[in-house]
């Protein structure tokens, strides 16, 4: 859905609320193009590194939406694991942040299912949390692979880990 | 980049368009500038076409020619607030010619009109949402800077880094350029930048700020924020700076320690507000408890712990090339400015002598207090003379000043133990021996300073302490101690002695005499002294009774000392009660010798413990007199009978006014409250004329007895019976 992106990526909606330049659909891709970077992303925004966000609270989307759009990122959301092994594998991210308590598929069974495709993933994965249970830090602790962090989360933090790692 | 409008699913509206009528064509979102944003996925029209619709400005219509229809758009601005424009909409509508002007229906523009109304109202909630999540960001920001930032320390260096990372993390979690802590007094100052600071720490604008800034928080505590130039005006701050800061005073504790904790915006970035204020504050009182948990609350120097903690990092630093010595330093009698004037007054004194140790020492290197009334200082990188030199010049300081509490004027004198930090002794063991060289200038005296060169390595002086241990407790099992006696006479009739001083004398295993300052201090460091005032007693008490057959026919009375460890030792009362009920020879033939220090240090056990011993007719002795910080007024309420006056008086009444004068003081004091005096020392004829004169009633040196075996003094006793 055109909504959850950022403005820059407003494009022409198509019926399946891919974007225009991965799904053309209906749209008429060679007119469209003329508009200046303006419907299309710019070459800079092309090459935005992608975050995926896996979270049942909405508003928690919506914070780290707003901020990691603001720190130049292109954000997308899923509201449970399902929705969000969907998304993982449609549009390839370059990081993955996962809440753990989720419906449908919770945030282990999506890490696990990513890692049971691709043990060692391109894809940063880091594993958000707001449960107090110390089972969960030592679960994450075992794979070299998931990053872990505690909710409420310091975006900050999460923009500085997410330069480090995505090599920014 | 405009967040709200990219959260719009602008379809929807588009949908309801064409339900409204099947000649809506498109709907084209355009951004404030007029920028095309965003057009139905079904559009016909070019990329040109909408462009071309677009820049045609806010005229309500605008028309293009397609492929096989002409199309006429109509405009709506959509404005957030009176002057703010978010968007234009143009709604495209396909006519058969440009001439058709009935296919904008009153119902279609009223629906047009309608819909511009609710995607600016859902561009309003998603604006305030965005700005809620934005406030909610920040506030998770600031949770987890309180979160990450700890106030609970181990030890100095960890309470170092929590105060770095505390000023670290302020960077990383707060929207600002630069944090900057620093607490001159405490040789703390930290100072952190954001990766796009432009200005450096060292630049003059933030040096003269950081001034300004400590200065006025010392002569005003008060937090400052300031956002302009108008709001350092107003806080009559002499500050040029277009930055802007919020400012929190570092109160250690006693309040006499005052930093500043700042943080920085560079210009153009939002003001400073309360909240950022108050989370400040709370920083502060994070740093003020780790500052606390390091250093003495009352002096503001570094604490015992952290003092260890540094001293063993020295001794561990291999690379370690120059001498460094360990001061220890006691004020001398504290105890009874304590008595005089209340905690308040010793606390004060404290803080005086903190400051100038300070003040004196810490450019050489670190400066501490151990505990009560004492400080230790670690002198780097310099020789013994250097040391000593500044042990003087402290000492000079510290005497010369003096201290003054409700007009009253005390001199104030310090012992002080120097000794060598020896590369590979651990702490303890350097520390051990700075006790131990405090406790030899104790014990000869007051205002003196006890210098161990290096001689011989620490071990070996470690090792023989524990010899002396071995040495004393064996002397004590094997009765190797003997008792010497001095004689007191009355001034005016110096013919026979009044009484005997009891004094020890130890044997070593060859039978070689051992000098009482040989073996004193480290019984006294061993914490011996009350097993050896116990045997004295018990000896005394034996001899006594061997011999009372001769010693009955002599007043005599004979003075046994009691240390301070004996006095503070709970167990002694019971003994001495006990000594003395079960005494063969009558009690009133005994009295004791107790120093202003032993007396004063527990007044009130001491009270009950002199009580008791004078309940079995004993007289008590006030030994050392006018040393420290006496008070006439306890003398009152305590049991004495004479009064000692300190020999360091004595010895020098001839030559020096001032001694005389005290000695006069004194003996003037003492009549009043009905004591009689006693002067020790006394070397000489010239001596005896003028205690005579002053008419000191009782005199005790080597000018008139040199300390005797007591069995020497015994038989002169006999002698002089059967002569």
């Amino acid at each position: 859905m055109a909504r959850n992106l950022p403005l820059s990526f407003i494009k022409r909606a198509t019926s399946s609320g891919k974007p225009a330049n991965a799904q053309p659909g209906k749209v008429r891709i060679s007119a469209a193009r003329k508009l200046a970077g303006s419907l299309f992303p710019d070459k800079h925004e092309l090459t935005m590194k992608k975050i995926l966000l896996v979270d049942d609270e909405h508003y928690i989307l919506r914070v780290m939406q707003l901020a990691l759009s603001r720190h130049g990122y292109a954000v997308s959301t899923a509201v449970n694991g399902v929705e969000g092994l969907q998304k993982y594998n449609d549009e390839n991210p370059d990081a993955i942040i996962v809440d753990i308590d989720m419906p449908r598929m919770d945030g282990r069974e999506l890490c696990s299912a990513i890692l049971a495709e691709n043990p060692h993933p391109a894809c940063k994965i880091f594993i958000s949390t707001g449960s107090a249970l110390h089972g969960l830090r030592a679960w994450a602790a075992q794979f070299e692979q998931i990053m872990f962090m505690e909710k409420p989360i310091s975006i900050r933090t999460v923009a500085d880990r997410l330069a480090r790692h995505l090599g920014d | 980049m405009d967040m709200p409008l990219s959260a719009i699913a602008f379809e929807k509206y588009y949908t309801v368009l064409v339900a409204c009528s099947p000649a809506v064509a498109g709907l084209i979102v355009c951004g404030a500038q007029g920028q095309p944003l965003w057009v139905n996925s079904d559009c016909q029209l070019s990329g040109s076409s909408i462009e071309a619709l677009a820049q045609t400005g806010a005229s309500t219509t605008s028309c293009v020619a397609g492929a096989t229809h002409e199309y006429q758009a109509f405009h709506q601005q959509i404005d957030a607030h009176s002057d703010v424009r978010i968007a234009r909409l143009l709604l495209v509508v396909s006519t058969t010619s440009l001439q058709q002007r009935d296919v904008f229906t009153p119902s279609l523009e009223q629906a047009f009109a309608s819909i511009a109304e609710l995607i600016r109202h859902e561009y309003q909630l998603h604006d305030e949402i965005d700005s809620l999540a934005t406030e909610l960001a920040e506030r998770y920001e600031e949770l987890n800077l309180i979160y990450h930032t700890d106030d609970q320390i181990g030890d100095f260096s960890t309470g170092q880094k929590a105060l770095q990372n505390i000023v670290e993390q302020c960077i990383k979690h707060l929207d600002i350029d630069m944090a900057i802590l620093e607490v001159p007094n405490r040789g703390i100052c930290f100072i952190e930048s954001s990766s796009d600071c432009s200005v450096a720490a060292s630049a003059d604008s933030i040096q003269s700020l950081r001034q300004a800034l400590l200065a006025r928080m010392q002569s005003e505590p008060q937090a400052l924020t300031v956002n302009s130039a108008n709001d350092a005006r107003q806080l009559q701050l002499a500050i040029s700076t277009e930055h802007k800061f919020v400012c929190s005073p570092v109160v250690v504790g006693d309040n006499r320690a005052c930093g500043a904790f700042v943080l920085l915006k560079e210009p153009g970035k939002s003001a400073f507000n309360a909240g950022q204020r108050n989370l400040l504050g709370v920083l502060e009182r994070k740093v003020a408890k780790i500052i606390q948990q390091s250093y003495d609350k009352l002096t503001g120097l570094l604490n015992w712990a952290s003092f260890q903690q540094l001293l063993g990092a020295v001794l561990d630093n291999s690379a370690r090339r120059q001498d460094d010595w360990l001061l220890m330093l006691d004020v001398n009698q504290l105890h009874v400015l304590n008595d005089l004037g209340g905690l308040q007054a010793g606390d004060a004194l404290l803080i005086e002598i903190a400051d100038l140790l300070h003040a004196t020492l810490a450019s050489r290197g670190i400066v501490a207090r151990q505990n009560g009334d004492v400080f230790v200082a670690l002198l780097r990188d310099c020789d013994v003379t250097q040391a000593e030199l500044l042990a003087r010049e402290l000492q000079r300081g510290i005497n010369e000043r003096g201290f003054t509490w409700n007009n009253d004027a005390f001199r104030i004198n310090i012992n002080m133990g120097i000794v060598p930090v020896q590369h590979g002794a651990g702490a303890k063991a350097v520390i051990s021996a700075a006790e131990h060289a405090l406790a030899v200038a104790g014990e000869k005296g007051v205002n003196r300073i006890e210098i161990h060169k290096v001689s011989d390595d620490d071990t070996s002086a470690r090792k023989n302490r524990v010899a002396w241990v071995n040495r004393i407790n064996e002397a004590l099992r094997h009765d190797r101690f003997d008792l010497h006696c001095q004689a007191i006479y009355r001034t005016t009739s110096r013919s026979a002695a009044h009484h005997y001083e009891i004094l020890i004398r130890m044997r070593d295993a060859q039978g070689g005499f051992v000098a009482p300052g040989n073996f004193i201090p480290a019984a006294e460091y061993y914490q011996l002294m009350p097993e050896i005032d116990r045997w004295v007693i018990q000896k005394v008490l034996q001899v006594l009774h061997d011999e009372w057959e001769t010693l009955r026919h002599f007043p005599h009375s004979w003075a046994i000392n009691l240390s301070g460890q004996t006095m503070s030792d709970p167990d002694f009362k019971a003994f001495i009660i006990g000594a003395l009920e079960n005494s063969k020879v009558p009690t009133e033939r005994l009295s004791f010798e107790v120093t202003e220090t032993a007396t004063v240090e527990r007044l009130a056990d001491a009270r009950q413990l002199l009580n008791a011993i004078k309940a079995f007719g004993c007289d008590i002795y006030l030994d050392d007199f006018g040393t420290g910080l006496s008070s006439f007024n306890y003398l009152k309420s305590l049991p004495f009978d004479y009064l000692k006056i300190d020999g360091s008086f004595i010895k020098k009444i001839t030559e020096d006014p001032v001694s005389e004068a005290m000695v006069v003081a004194i003996k003037d004091m003492a009549q009043v409250v009905g004591l009689q005096t006693v002067a020790e020392f006394v070397e000489n004829q010239e001596i005896i004329d003028c205690l005579e004169g002053i008419g000191i009633d009782y005199l005790q040196g080597y000018g008139l007895h040199a300390p005797e075996s007591i069995h020497n003094v015994i038989s002169g006793l006999k002698s002089l019976r059967a002569g």
